[in-house]
């Protein structure tokens, strides 16, 4: 489906026309020539449609193709995870009939598991989502055929269920995160908050870069024999405030998701809830914490659970370009532009 | 022919597999950070963001024992570093301190502290004769009453160095 048609015609036609043997005198140049140009005319149709066969294509064979772009991206592991995992991907991508083995799928899920468990001191929990994924994506090519795709979209819609009900349970249990503590701390110390702490809580950028370096000399200085046992930090009504903001929002927004994703029943409300609370979800938090391959996996899911709809699926992949563009300096410029030249 | 029984219970494998992992893993993830020191940020549970207690507010120093008195050292980035980090068990803590001992540590051209060379037994000039190796796990947490970052001291353990 992904590379059969454009528009509805063969794409492959026209390259091949291009391929055909011109007819009077011949010299090897134009013939290896009219080969490339015939490649380049292929390749320029095929990147011109591809957007279109994005939005047509069955999920179940969109969702494989995204997939190895995260997983091509963001493997986790060792070197030698990432090497079998590009191979394999590689392995799917040259040769179509792998997607449809549950065995190929296994094996990327157990390279996934073993990299994620071999380096679990540092792994990331989208990273283990990566793995179940795989897995998830499995156990849909041993079903039967007519049943792959609703399998697919279960398999999605329980994994995002969970990660966000684990999430929110978390959050919730959890009395700093509660009181509004954690977020009022976050936004002093981490540096992916800073311009948003600046322009929302009004933290100086240099109270930031000051504080990130005071808890470098608490934690390595004792080599110089330096021992900084307390670092002071900024208060103020504004942060507390926003911070507070940021904690309800957090709370609301991941609990809806865990009970919309996890609520049983396929009516056509729910769906659009489901939808419109996950995209709403990926738009706004990647937007001031850019964590891509969470956003990505997140994305897929979403994909993987969409109903045939090309809005719906335009804005998924809209998501997806999105969540990577936010890892651009956009907020570094915006501040730049806005807060220094009112500070000025 | 499969039974419409089986075919039911499949369907659920197909469904569900992937997901009983995830809570499976998760559980075990909640065990360990509240019984095994380990961070809610790691191992599977979804705790991201929800807590201050993240890898990055824990912190290992190590010393070297020496007969003129304890050297500083710069810790090494290893496996057992991070998991000493991620989940400063005593065991971990150990497994840390035992691979630090078996190493060879050389000073730091100001004398001050000592720089990690890497296992066996090269020794160079200015290798440092150290009899044992003292390993602190660190957290950085928000006091309340203060509003400042307080580093507390959570545990340490000493090896001998190997071979003596």
């Amino acid at each position: 489906m992904l590379e059969s048609s454009v528009d509805g015609c063969p794409i492959a036609g026209p390259g091949l026309a291009l391929l055909e043997p011109p007819s009077g005198p011949r010299t090897a140049a134009p013939a290896w020539l009219g080969k490339v140009l015939g490649g380049l005319a292929w390749c320029g149709r095929w990147a011109r449609g591809l957007p279109g066969l994005m939005l047509r294509a069955p999920r179940l064979e969109l969702v494989p193709y995204l997939t190895f772009l995260l997983l091509l991206s963001f493997a986790p592991g060792f070197t030698y995870h990432y090497v079998l995992v590009v191979l394999l991907c590689m392995g799917g991508t040259v040769y179509r009939p792998l997607l449809r083995m549950p065995v190929f799928w296994l094996a990327l899920a157990v390279v996934q598991g073993m990299g994620v468990y071999l380096t679990w001191y540092y792994a990331d929990n989208h990273k283990y989502l990566m793995a179940y994924w795989c897995l998830a994506l499995a156990c849909v090519q041993a079903a039967p055929a007519a049943r792959r795709d609703a399998i697919l979209a279960v398999n999605a819609r329980l994994l995002l269920g969970l990660c966000m009900a684990l999430a929110t349970a978390y959050k919730a249990l959890t009395p700093s995160f509660v009181d509004g503590t954690f977020f009022r701390y976050t936004l002093l110390t981490d540096g992916r908050f800073q311009y948003f702490s600046s322009a929302a809580a009004g933290v100086p950028l240099e109270t930031h870069v000051q504080v990130r370096q005071l808890q470098k000399v608490m934690a390595g200085a004792y080599v110089h024999g330096v021992h900084l046992e307390s670092i002071p930090l900024p208060d103020s009504a504004r942060l507390r405030a926003v911070a507070a903001a940021m904690t309800w929002w957090t709370l609301a927004i991941e609990g809806a998701l865990a009970l919309a994703f996890l609520w049983p029943g396929h009516c056509r409300a729910l769906r659009r809830v489901r939808h419109g609370l996950l995209l709403l979800f990926l738009f706004t938090t990647y937007a001031i914490a850019p964590v891509v391959p969470f956003g990505w996996l997140l994305v897929i899911l979403g994909v993987a659970q969409a109903p045939p709809s090309r809005r719906l699926r335009a804005a998924y992949l809209s998501a997806f370009v999105l969540i990577l563009a936010y890892l651009l300096p956009y907020q570094r410029a915006l501040h730049g532009l806005f807060f220094s030249a009112h500070a000025g | 022919m499969t039974s419409a029984t089986e075919r039911s219970g499949s369907t659920f494998w197909h469904q569900a597999a992937a997901s009983i992992v995830l809570c499976v893993v998760a559980a075990v993830q909640v065990v360990r950070v509240q019984w095994f020191d380990q961070s809610p940020w790691k191992g599977g549970g979804f705790g991201m963001f929800a807590s201050m207690d993240a890898p990055d507010a824990r912190f290992a120093q190590a010393y070297l024992l020496t007969a003129d008195g304890e050297v500083p050292a710069v810790l090494p980035r290893l496996d057992e570093t991070f998991a000493a980090r991620t989940a400063p068990t005593a065991d971990n803590l150990d497994e840390l301190a035992a691979h630090l001992a078996t190493c060879t540590w050389m000073r730091a051209p100001n004398g001050a502290w000592a720089i990690w060379l890497g296992e066996g037994n090269a020794k160079p000039e200015s290798a440092v004769p150290y009899q044992a190796v003292r390993v602190e796990s660190w957290r950085s947490e928000l006091d309340p009453a203060t509003n400042s970052l307080r580093a507390r001291k959570y545990r340490e353990t000493t090896r001998a160095r190997a071979g003596t």
